[in-house]
């Protein structure tokens, strides 16, 4: 059970809401709605009313298919499976032509690598510097839990680990190890994004 | 890497998160209704699965089906607009609670608030108007206070229960009142005249002022809603006994650290980063430490796992 838990936190979050579990579901939508919209924004012209639309519709259908999650993607990235195919039916339905834009996390390469946050390969797309702050984000963004928001917190926010506890209502231990855990998980998802080039010259 | 190493690393990705700014802010109305539809496909996709379920399996048909709704709903008379001032720093379904805030709860389902220094639980088929950090008025159903001294007030139509730093379960039906006490003692104000309820006692107050006293067990099926209704328990930080000691109060039981096995990981530290239900934390924990547990009458019995 411990172990299944800790290895497939996302498997057990869906197998909680599919019995039913209102407080998964709670977790499930304050995770994952924030980085969808902002996935789904660039994507239709910055338009928040199209966004909250193709967001909405691929939810609902993600949630009425939630017992074939099988756990090989993380969760975000299944659900944005869902919003490509809903963005595309919106653009088909309304015969107007998807925004000619080219994102970061279009790149294939990068797209594996947020995916898999511990991949190593170098994505042999050269990332411009001004590119770096919205890869930063994405990474954010697809970080596990409150890892992303931790980070945000502490700095940009400039809030103390005790803060942080009692944002995440966790003793202060358990918020330091979480930042922690979120540190080393930014840092293997950016480097494996950025192809191993981040360092402080970087920045 | 060494020590050094890492310094430098947190140093530049605290540079690059700040570089990056703070993501943009999605919009909260927008957030509100794809919630609220997203929630509705949610339940029906659970009451579809569950259809199918009960046309397949007898047992199925048997066990409690559980669709939880909680509605954050404002006031159905038109009235003022008071304020709205935050109460509690606590959070249920994502909502923060605010003063004069209704909270209803759908039928079979169950509901958990940090409510001030208390905590809250509402069972199915509940509403709750909450008017401060230490008082509410039940209108219909059953609510759980886990008070932690903060001498909270429950209003009713049919009387007012005030702590004495306890846990305790108030249920209102159309004509009667019942208090149960867990822990501690509750004072009901009822019908012009002060009862007083210690642990293990319930009152039954009917709408022509009768109060009734028994005697009742402090755990058991009757309070198994209250469990159900818990917040998500996370480990990590936290030692085996705290734990224990949590999910123990409220399912109303002692522990008993049977052996050395057991005495010695009580201070076990746990780690996981998953929320829980008590039940679920309780096991996970046990089974890191390599310990088991059964029930004996108001007792949980820990023991080394064979």
């Amino acid at each position: 059970m411990a172990e299944f838990v800790a290895e497939h936190p996302d498997r057990f979050l869906v197998a909680r809401m599919v019995r039913g579990d209102e407080v998964a579901f709670g977790e499930f939508f304050e995770a994952h709605f924030a980085p969808l919209f902002r996935f789904a924004m660039p994507r239709v012209a910055n338009d928040a009313q199209i966004a909250e639309d193709v967001v909405q519709a691929a939810l609902c259908r993600a949630v009425r298919k939630l017992s074939s999650y099988r756990g090989e993607a993380a969760l975000l990235t299944w659900l944005c499976t869902f919003c490509r195919h809903e963005i595309s039916a919106y653009f088909e339905k309304a015969s107007r032509v998807p925004p000619m834009v080219e994102l970061l996390d279009d790149i294939p390469e990068v797209r594996m690598a947020l995916e898999s946050l511990s991949a190593a390969e170098r994505p042999e797309t050269a990332l411009q510097r001004n590119e770096t702050s919205r890869l930063v984000q994405l990474v954010l963004d697809r970080l596990p839990g409150h890892y992303g928001d931790a980070l945000e917190w502490k700095y940009i926010d400039g809030l103390s680990v005790v803060e942080i506890a009692e944002r995440l209502n966790v003793g202060t231990k358990a918020a330091e190890s979480m930042l922690t855990r979120a540190r080393t998980a930014f840092r293997d998802a950016f480097t494996a994004a950025h192809g191993g080039r981040w360092s402080e010259a970087e920045v | 890497m060494d020590d050094m190493g890492n310094s430098n690393s947190d140093d530049a990705i605290a540079a690059l998160v700040r570089l990056a700014g703070r993501r943009p802010p999605v919009p909260e109305d927008a957030m509100r209704r794809v919630r609220e539809a997203v929630h509705e496909e949610w339940m029906e996709s659970i009451g579809r699965r569950r259809r199918t379920r009960w046309i397949g399996s007898a047992a199925a048909v048997a066990a409690a089906l559980v669709t939880i709704v909680v509605l954050r709903m404002t006031p159905s008379t038109p009235q003022p607009v008071p304020p709205r001032t935050v109460v509690a720093g606590g959070q249920t379904n994502g909502a923060v609670i605010y003063a004069n805030d209704v909270y209803e709860v759908a039928n079979g389902s169950t509901a958990s608030l940090a409510w001030g220094k208390a905590t809250l639980r509402l069972d199915g088929g509940t509403r709750v108007r909450v008017a401060s950090a230490t008082e509410l008025t039940l209108e219909r159903g059953a609510v759980y206070v886990d008070s932690n001294e903060s001498g909270v007030l429950v209003r009713t139509p049919l009387g007012n229960v005030r702590d004495v730093g306890t846990q305790f379960e108030v249920r209102l039906t159309q004509d009667r009142m019942r208090v149960r006490v867990r822990e501690g003692r509750v004072d009901l104000q009822h019908g012009g005249t002060t009862h007083w309820a210690t642990a293990g006692t319930e009152l039954d107050a009917d709408a022509q002022g009768g109060v009734t006293e028994h005697s009742i067990a402090r755990n058991g099926a009757e309070w198994e809603w209250v469990l159900r209704a818990a917040p998500p328990i996370h480990l990590d930080g936290r030692t085996l006994s705290e734990v224990v000691m949590s999910v123990t109060r409220d399912e109303g039981l002692k522990p008993v650290w049977f052996d050395d096995a057991a005495q010695n990981a009580a201070s076990m530290r746990l780690h996981g980063d998953v929320p829980l239900t008590p039940e679920e934390a309780l096991d996970t924990a046990l089974v890191a430490s390599g310990l088991t547990a059964h029930t004996n009458g108001d007792r949980l019995i820990i023991k080394r796992r064979k």
